[in-house]
């Protein structure tokens, strides 16, 4: 019977219904199979099981050993344990908390520079004086990267312990701390740190990564490490907004977000509002970055100062806005000099080589060299695809160098046009028209290398950032001491 | 009473609830059936409503949920109320990802013409068959109408169930007509499963031949007419294309032990329920066809050549897009080879020439059948390409050299390691298509842009025209030779051909072989770094470009229409 435009109701239900009984007995039949499938596939799977549970029984594993090491290990070993050796009795006992007398401020951070050549760890380094000057004895606790444990005096004077964070309450409580700092908590540090929390007036500083997922800075990733590492580091974004909602959630915890913008993101994160938070820039040293006032003559030098590590420095734009600027008549007149390391150095720097005017520099630039070299330049080639504040280009403005970089991320909250040369995101070549503008209009620019010290000092200098961290730690102090 | 067509329709809400069912039916006699799912089996409700008043209710319980007793009891509870003829009610379906099944079974039995209304957008086998069989697809808003058009065959448009257009639309629809007569022409007929305007890359192939066949032959003095028979109910409403509905498996009775076996072997059987509509379809034409060309996959109508000889002796062209038992890609069993490669014997032996797109598919297509095979190759689109570079200027003064990826980024032939060899101060790769990959990568990366799902030709062509190179991926297999490399050509780009397998191997190569500008390379990362590092974009001109455009290789169908009518 073919298919009929005429084909009745009941002509049709019957071919349906027929169909629909053939195809239940098919499918009947095909359950029945796969679960015969099933039942015996699964019965392999426990034979084979049961064989590898068989081969992991200990007693079998010490047989396969050879017997020349069974009796060697007999012989060094003996038959029991010595005693005193386990057990209760050696259990190691917990250390008394006793607050010390003096304001004892503990902090615990990632990196702090041991030595004055090192940058990283600076944000927390410069406020490390204010803290002293201000009467607080000041720790630091660095969680190890090797398992290796040392303490040593840092440079400024600060003591320094880097060790397994599983010591960390150990060195807290020894330590006689009386205010907890932590710089970007991560998972790791606050199951360690929670509990010293507990005991002493905590605050914690969200920089960035710690509070953000790493896809808000995918592009520092290749290809091949988001598609191998991709689902770990989902996994570790839960796990860290799991923690940040917890710190934020508690309201004796005063979360220090660097920027407006690293709050936002940090609360989007969190997925919650922080119960106490407070925005304060990190400081610019601007005794560490004098000021000198510039002369037009200054605009033709510039520096470009990034890590070539990680994309979110924005090497590869600087290297094709200096490119677009070789299509200007006075190129050659500029004196570039192009310093930073890192994986994307060779490729980044490449289209430079045989520049004349353009020297490369590879190496990192501690403290002291950096404020050398600011001091030494006129503008700031400093691109940018993501900063929570922005400490170079705050650094350089100090200095009286005029920055050129990207109105991108938090940096909008720290320059303006007021006193900045700022291109879109990516925008090379409004990188490019940046240092043009300044090289063309030398009013403008020493008009900008003031604007952009004055900006630098009044938003980020001690007054308006440390000053205010001490009067929380202050507040902190007097409401501990109340309760 | 037995009411005319226009005044009486069926509603069916899928996945329950009332989608406004006394709007629906102001002024018309309303059939609603309501599928009430359960954890165990459903219950089927139907309500009467005429003219805003809801006239009867009745419901009935299955324990289980099988498409074909669900249309069964369907038509029983609509029919008690008014008799109603097979095949002749407006069907609007609201919600048809709940079922699709179902929905499938019931129209196939009751539709004259289908709406369906969406409120999510899932892909699936059956989806594809529903949104193809419908006159129009409906999302309910922008963010679903993206996601749509990333996966489905057919464009949708925005509306909800209960906003006037849906019912609009269907109760639009008008009579199909017969192909008019056109007595002194040599008479084509192009049949394929997908047709107008479905957004496959199959039916742009296609298209062109449907739109350019008959005055290319008229340029050669030849009188030409050109039909197009369908499954895609939309495709009415294009000149000169006649559509006719897969009814779904569960309608087909002649069709159901191959279908079973199919079904058994995990065959793909789409297109097998159509056959059968379609050769009936054939029936009630009253003028020949001097060649009939049936374009294959799916390939459950492969053999339709059968009937079309019996009907009327005509000359049969089974155009393979895809080898069928020979495609490596298919994955299929020793026992699922065996039967598709039957299958595919039996239409062969039944037709008179075979084409497809290189010669390593024609090579594993009815091996040992000594039949007429030729290359029909998709071409690029000239006249989309012309259009695109009136006015075109290209802007660029960067420096960069811009690369170019149309299409699918497939799971199993990502980019990552082309994106890792990129230089962020010398590359960009700007990606037309979707990205399926693991790592997603594109998203992130400096030297990576991605510009969506581009449907409009002319606009992707600019976009082309403004870049160095294109880049292929391939696995390796002899058979792949993507239609990319064709629009990469007219567009006078380099070819990248970056590859899991030997360079320089498989059709790819056979039809690129000696092309200016094409260049091979491992997908491997040091390989991969070595060649970005050191290659400059050729920007040689090709004296061979014609020859790849599509108009060249329908010349090469038309040439072999033809031929016939001169012995």
């Amino acid at each position: 019977m073919t298919a009929d435009d005429e084909l009745s109701a009941e002509a049709t239900e019957q071919l349906l219904l027929g169909e629909a009984i053939a195809r239940l007995s098919r499918e009947i039949q095909d359950i029945r199979r796969d679960f015969d499938e099933r039942i015996e596939y699964n019965a392999r799977q426990a034979r084979s099981l049961r064989k590898l549970v068989e081969r992991m029984r200990l007693d079998r594993q010490l047989r396969r050993i050879p017997h020349a090491t069974r009796q060697a290990i007999k012989r060094s070993t003996g038959k029991r344990a010595p005693d005193g050796t386990i057990g209760e009795d050696q259990a190691k006992p917990v250390i008394p908390y006793v607050a010390s007398s003096k304001s004892t401020l503990l902090a615990v951070a990632h990196a702090y520079p041991i030595d004055e050549s090192v940058y990283g760890g600076q944000p927390l380094a410069r406020r490390a004086k204010y803290y002293r000057d201000a009467g607080h004895d000041f720790a630091v606790f660095v969680p190890s990267r090797d398992g290796t444990s040392r303490k040593t005096t840092a440079a400024d004077g600060t003591e320094v312990v880097i060790s397994t964070l599983d010591s960390l309450n150990e060195y807290g409580r020894s330590r006689g701390a009386t205010q907890l700092l932590i710089h970007s908590p991560t998972p790791e540090i606050w199951s360690h740190a929670a509990y010293l929390a507990e005991l002493m007036p905590t605050h914690v500083w969200m920089h960035g990564f710690e509070s953000r997922s790493w896809r808000e800075l995918g592009f520092d990733f290749t290809a091949a490490q988001i598609r191998d590492r991709g689902p770990r580091l989902d996994a570790y974004d839960t796990e860290k907004a799991k923690v940040l909602r917890t710190i934020m959630a508690d309201p004796r915890v005063n979360t220090v977000f660097v920027s407006a913008f690293m709050q936002s993101i940090s609360e989007a994160f969190a997925g919650t509002a922080a119960a106490t938070p407070h925005v304060i820039h990190n400081v610019i040293d601007l005794e560490a970055f004098p000021y000198r006032r510039r002369t037009a003559a200054d605009r033709m030098k510039v520096a470009v100062i990034r890590s070539f590590d990680k994309r979110n420095y924005g090497t590869d734009l600087a290297t094709m806005a200096i490119l677009e600027l070789r299509k200007k008549p006075w190129f050659d007149e500029l004196a570039i000099r192009v310093i930073g390391d890192g994986c994307y150095l060779e490729q980044d720097t490449e289209p430079l080589r045989g520049l004349a005017n353009v020297s490369l520099e590879q190496g990192f630039l501690g403290p002291s060299d950096l404020s050398v070299v600011l001091s030494q330049s006129g503008v700031a080639l400093l691109p940018t695809r993501w900063d929570s504040q922005g400490m170079m280009i705050g650094e350089a403005m100090a200095a009286g160098v005029v920055p050129v970089t990207n109105a991108v991320a938090a940096i909008p909250e720290f320059v303006d046009a007021d006193c900045a040369m700022l291109a879109d995101d990516e925008d090379y070549r409004g990188l490019a028209a940046g240092v043009a503008e300044l090289v063309e209009h030398p009013d403008r620019y020493e008009h900008l290398s003031l604007a952009a010290h004055h900006r630098a000092r009044t938003q980020c200098g001690a007054a308006y950032t440390v000053e205010r961290e001490l009067k929380l730690i202050a507040e902190a102090k007097a409401a501990s001491v109340d309760g | 009473m037995n009411p005319t067509p226009n005044e009486r329709l069926l509603v069916a809400a899928m996945a329950g609830g009332d989608p406004g069912i006394k709007a629906l039916s102001a002024g018309r006699e309303v059939d609603f059936v309501e599928r009430v799912p359960h954890e165990v089996g459903l219950t089927i409700r139907h309500e009467k409503w005429v003219d805003g008043v809801c006239r009867s209710e009745r419901s009935v319980r299955h324990q289980v949920a099988d498409p074909a007793l669900f249309t069964a009891a369907a038509i029983r509870l609509v029919d008690e109320t008014a008799p109603t003829t097979m095949r002749s009610l407006p069907c609007l379906i609201h919600q048809p990802e709940a079922a699709p099944t179902l929905v499938e079974t019931l129209v196939g039995a009751l539709a004259s013409r289908v709406v369906l209304v969406f409120e999510d957008t899932p892909y699936n086998g059956s989806i594809l068959r529903l949104e193809n069989l419908a006159d129009r697809c409906f999302v309910p808003d922008q963010t679903a109408a993206h996601r749509w058009s990333g996966q489905h065959v057919v464009t949708a448009d925005i509306a909800r169930i209960d906003e006037p257009e849906p019912l609009a639309v269907l109760m639009a629809g008008d009579a199909a007509a017969d192909p008019p007569a056109t007595p002194e022409a040599h008479r084509v007929l192009i049949v394929s499963y997908f047709g107008p305007p479905s957004t496959l890359v199959s039916v742009q192939r296609l298209s062109y031949w449907h739109e350019h066949l008959a005055p290319l032959a008229a340029e050669q003095g030849t009188n030409l007419h050109v039909e197009w028979l369908t499954a895609t109910a939309a495709g009415r409403h294009h000149d000169r294309v006649r559509t006719v509905m897969d009814r779904s498996d569960n309608l087909t009775d002649s069709r159901r032990a191959q279908l079973a076996e199919m079904h058994s072997m995990k065959l793909p059987t789409i297109g097998v329920s159509w056959l059968d509509a379609a050769a009936a379809e054939l029936d009630r034409w009253t003028d020949p066809f001097d060649t009939v060309i049936i374009s294959v996959g799916p390939f459950g109508y492969v053999d339709l050549g059968l009937a079309v000889k019996e009907r009327w002796d005509a000359r049969v062209i089974i155009d393979f897009r895809d080898p069928y038992g020979g495609d490596a890609r298919m994955g299929f069993t020793l026992e699922r080879r065996t039967w598709a490669n039957t299958h595919e014997r039996a239409a062969i032996e039944a037709a008179d020439a075979i084409v497809s797109v290189n010669d390593r598919c024609l090579d594993v297509i009815g091996r040992g059948i000594d039949i007429e095979r030729r290359i029909v190759n998709n071409g690029f689109d000239d006249v989309s390409i012309d259009e695109a570079r009136e006015g075109f200027v290209n802007e660029r003064n960067d420096g960069l050299i811009r690369l170019a990826y149309c299409g699918t980024i497939f799971r199993h032939l990502p980019l990552d390691d082309v994106l890792d060899a990129l230089h962020a101060t010398r590359h960009r790769l700007l990606h037309a298509g979707r990205d399926q990959s693991l790592s997603q990568a594109l998203a992130h990366t400096v030297v990576g842009r991605g510009l969506g799902f581009i449907t409009d030709g002319v606009e992707l062509n600019r976009i082309l025209l403004g870049c160095d190179a294109g880049i292929i991926r391939v696995g390796g297999e002899a058979t792949t030779a993507t239609t990319k490399v064709f629009d990469y050509i007219g567009c006078d780009l380099d070819i990248i051909v970056v590859t899991d397998g030997a360079p320089r191997s498989g059709a790819l190569h056979q039809m690129t072989d000696g092309l200016e500008g094409v260049f091979w390379v491992r997908n491997d990362p040091d390989e991969l770094a070595e060649f970005f590092a050191t290659y400059v974009p050729t920007q040689a001109p090709r004296p061979e470009r014609v020859s790849f455009s599509r108009r060249a290789q329908t010349q090469n169908l038309l040439d072999l229409i033809l031929t016939d009518r001169s012995r």
